[in-house]
């Protein structure tokens, strides 16, 4: 029994020293992300790697993330917020989460459409969401764009995804801002009257549906084709980028944005803006065959092969404001 | 556990044991009643779009069906297995006893994933018939044809393991009684043994309804739109988490009915033998070989549609991703392990507590209250969670996640265990326990001499089937986890999020090895006991 009371004694002096005095040697942040664990702890270790800090780290889905962050309050441990899609930062930011960074870092490797205009968050990758076509039965000139895909020459032949999932969400939160919410809701109705089969419940089904030849046109990821690619070069399926001579491709983000309640607002900035920095950016987008957000940096070589394309330039912080909109207008033309 | 009990036999034991219930009951019903406080703040545009497109009224609908499909469907499958397993003697049918749990090892919306993408146009299966027949399996256009008999493949274990344990608990005699009164065998079983197994049906039929009723991952693979769909689509894409807690209460309101329904007609009825069950009467009947064949056959194929099929299928995925095996696995498992067994250990020692209480009990009031206790597991798993977290960063102690995560996987498999245990509790009589207590035994050595024995078996299969639920549990542990935990269930969510099905597979074949621990135990025990 003393013995134990000893140890217990010793362990804890080391404990109370341990606490004191490594405090200010080794900084540690707490990241939470909706960012799966395979897709950001070889980012993370390099940074500790690099610089000594610890990154303690929880992941989930990003409206549950949000949730445990607004119950928390202040009590908040966390420092950061990494999340999909741009709608979710916009969420964060709307429920007063993120707080503003100021830094010319940022501001540089970030382009401004990628980012917060108040600078609440910043997009770290970029996701593009495009046209692909059965090469077999298709030819790249076959194609316009998202609005050309309403017409009636389509009839049968578009595979989509389910309205459920953000991206297309967004996709047609984009097409509200373009065409207004009438004009929007006509491609949509136009889609859904086109449909060769049911809306499936991921993008990878939508490639291998056109692959199989259930249907000749979807609208997809880019990485989802990339990450199938790499395992099956052979995949008569190709990426088509939609509305290059007007609007330009949809693109969407995952971004970060440093929390209100970070007890380490500085450690936080700097490792935000690590993050935007070439070294950082590739092995980021690389994790998950995404694009770079820093425009210097460039994709891998799959993702590099397709070319260099014209982005829309709305800014994305209007994804995630016309959100509602776009959801319930994806359920008056009843897109399932 | 018994210092409860001995707290209570030396105070007034009434005050203790109300005290005790009353305790439970509060605890889960806390984050029920946090979604009733979100009625303060009503988004009139969401209501007004849910209720004009008719989306709601459609999908109220389409819930409705589905629950009563799947449970139609679990309880034929059920009930049958659980009717051969117990009373007929046929090839293999020790492993089968125990082969029938296994499809609860595998979440469903993996199971949902497994076979959606077995039979769309562009799976190998398709394509051969595409080739060879020029005939497409094209998925059937209403999603509930898909959905239903998958989700009973998921679920039909329950009832299944609790209807097998009611008719392994002495249902000879009446049957023999019933043959000798002139009944023919289907008769006597359809009028005779199903009325007496009632309670405990109904118990699994009740968790196969509220896990259909609450299910958000298997029904958005199929893209089969229910009431929970539109909980989430509320909060994740309307972005409004009052209109979804507001959803979600109507869902426990249609759950508190459902229980309400299942205690009234249990109180009307008393379903106990008068006498305990000797091991003659667990003996099973001697069957032509016609039917010994017929059985196994059938066992057989509903073992490889719902286990054989999907486990062969992770397995050849999980066989392309083996260099992602390392030694973190050996953490993901045994946290999974660590988590499954406290929370299981909980659950059954409560429902235990609870059930013995709720059966002495003459207050009808106080015995349905106990029975709301059960009422986590008709809530979405991540409003549950929700609800669970915000309670404890009210309080100020999110740093508390591993009590945090006990509390929400108890307060949401509670039923599980419970059910289980009632349907056994209420299968003997309450004047066992009168003449102990007449005899002046106190509480404790009632527990341990008459109600140990008894239950002890279904206390077993509860720990069994709480443990398997937890480990694949997915919201709650992923809300609540403590930092740095990523038990197995987490892992497979993490390589689901962004679509890498087949890397999924790996942990959801170590989760399915994990399950098979306390499945082996039991083999070992069963063995054991009857040499």
């Amino acid at each position: 029994m003393i013995i134990i009371i000893i140890i217990m004694k010793k362990s804890l002096v080391t404990l109370f020293c341990l606490m004191f005095v490594s405090a200010p040697f080794a900084a540690e942040l707490t990241v939470y992300s909706a960012r799966g664990e395979h897709l950001i702890k070889p980012i993370f270790d390099q940074y500790t790697k690099k610089t000594g800090t610890k990154i303690r780290f929880t992941t989930g889905k990003a409206p549950m993330l949000l949730q445990k962050l607004v119950s928390e309050g202040k009590d908040s441990k966390a420092d950061l917020l990494i999340t999909v899609d741009a709608g979710n930062l916009w969420q964060a930011k709307q429920k007063g989460l993120f707080a503003s960074v100021d830094s010319p870092i940022l501001r540089t490797n970030i382009p401004a459409h990628l980012r917060d205009p108040a600078n609440y968050w910043f997009g770290l990758s970029l996701r593009a969401r495009t046209i692909i076509y059965n090469s077999t039965n298709l030819k790249a000139k076959d194609l316009v764009g998202y609005a050309d895909l309403a017409e009636p020459k389509w009839k049968n032949r578009l595979c989509l995804r389910t309205s459920k999932k953000v991206y297309n969400q967004s996709l047609v939160a984009m097409l509200i801002e373009d065409h207004g919410n009438k004009g929007a809701q006509k491609i949509v109705e136009g889609w859904i009257k086109n449909l060769a089969a049911p809306v499936f419940s991921n993008d990878s089904s939508v490639i291998n549906a056109l692959a199989a030849g259930q249907c000749d046109v979807g609208i997809v990821n880019t990485y989802y084709l990339a990450r199938i690619i790499s395992k099956n070069p052979k995949l008569p399926v190709k990426i088509f980028w939609a509305d290059q001579s007007t609007t330009g491709t949809h693109v969407n983000i995952s971004g970060a944005g440093v929390l209100n309640t970070s007890k380490n607002k500085i450690e936080a900035r700097k490792f935000l803006e690590w993050l935007s920095s070439q070294e950082a950016q590739g092995l980021f987008a690389d994790l998950n065959h995404e694009y770079p957000a820093n425009p210097v940096v460039s994709a891998n070589s799959l993702v590099k092969n397709w070319g260099v394309f014209k982005q829309n330039k709305l800014n994305v912080s209007s994804l995630g404001k016309k959100q509602k909109e776009a959801v319930m207008l994806m359920d008056r033309a009843q897109y399932k | 556990m018994l210092n409860i009990n001995k707290i209570s036999d030396r105070f007034s034991g009434n005050f203790a044991k109300k005290l005790f219930v009353y305790l439970c009951v509060s605890i889960v019903l806390a984050p029920l009643l946090l979604n009733f406080t979100a009625f303060t703040h009503i988004d009139n545009d969401i209501w007004n779009h849910l209720i004009s497109e008719n989306i709601l009224w459609q999908l109220c609908k389409n819930s409705l069906i589905l629950c009563f499909s799947v449970a139609l469907l679990s309880l034929v499958l059920g009930v049958s297995l659980g009717a051969i397993v117990a009373f007929f003697d046929f090839p293999a049918r020790k492993y089968f006893e125990w082969l029938f749990i296994m499809p609860l090892s595998i979440p469903a919306y993996v199971f949902a994933f497994i076979y959606v993408g077995a039979f769309e146009y562009s799976s190998p299966i398709n394509s051969f018939f595409h080739q060879y027949f020029s005939f497409d399996l094209n998925p059937p256009k209403d999603a509930l044809y898909f959905t239903a008999p998958v989700l009973a493949l998921a679920f039909y274990p329950y009832v299944y393991l609790y209807s097998k344990n009611a008719f392994q608990r002495g249902m000879r005699k009446p049957l023999e009684n019933a043959r000798s009164l002139g009944l023919n065998p289907i008769q006597a079983f359809f009028r005779c043994l199903l009325p007496l197994a009632r309670p405990a049906i109904a118990g699994a039929l009740l968790l196969v309804i509220m896990e259909s009723l609450a299910d958000f991952g298997a029904v958005s693979i199929f893209n089969y739109d229910t009431f929970t769909t539109a909980i989430y689509k509320t909060w994740f894409s309307l972005q409004s988490i009052n209109g979804a807690a507001q959803l979600s209460s109507a869902l426990s309101i249609f759950a508190i009915l459902l229980i309400y329904l299942d205690f009234q007609k249990q109180n009307r009825k008393s379903f106990a033998s008068k006498s305990l069950v000797s091991k003659d009467q667990r003996k099973r009947f001697q069957i032509s070989k016609f039917w010994r064949i017929m059985f196994f056959v059938y066992a057989s194929i509903i073992i490889l549609i719902s286990f054989v099929f999907p486990m062969l299928q992770l397995l050849y995925w999980a066989a392309h991703h083996l260099q992602n095996i390392d030694y973190r696995y050996l953490h993901f498992l045994s946290q999974s392990a660590i988590i499954a067994t406290v929370a299981a250990t909980i659950c059954v020692g409560l429902s235990f507590l609870l059930v013995l209480i709720q059966v002495r009990s003459q207050n009808t009031k106080h015995k349905f209250l106990i029975r709301l206790s059960t009422l986590g597991y008709a809530l979405p798993g991540s409003i549950l969670a929700v609800g669970v977290y915000s309670l404890f960063a009210k309080f100020h102690l999110t740093h508390l996640a591993f009590t945090a995560l006990i509390t929400g996987l108890c307060i949401r498999f509670l039923s599980v265990s419970f059910n289980q245990l009632q349907g056994a509790r209420l299968q003997y009589s309450d004047r066992l326990s009168e003449a102990a207590q007449s005899l002046g035994k106190p509480v404790t050595q009632r527990l341990g001499l008459l109600h140990w024995p008894l239950l002890k078996n279904t206390l077993l299969t509860a720990f069994l089937l709480v443990f398997v639920d937890v480990a694949k549990e997915m919201p709650i542990t992923l809300m609540t986890r403590p930092f740095g935990w990523s038990p197995l269930s987490v892992r497979i969510y993490e390589m689901t999020a962004e679509g890498e099905w087949q890397k999924a597979a790996l942990p959801a074949v170590f989760l399915v090895l994990l399950s098979c621990l306390p499945i082996l135990f039991f083999i070992f025990y069963d063995r054991k006991k009857s040499t």
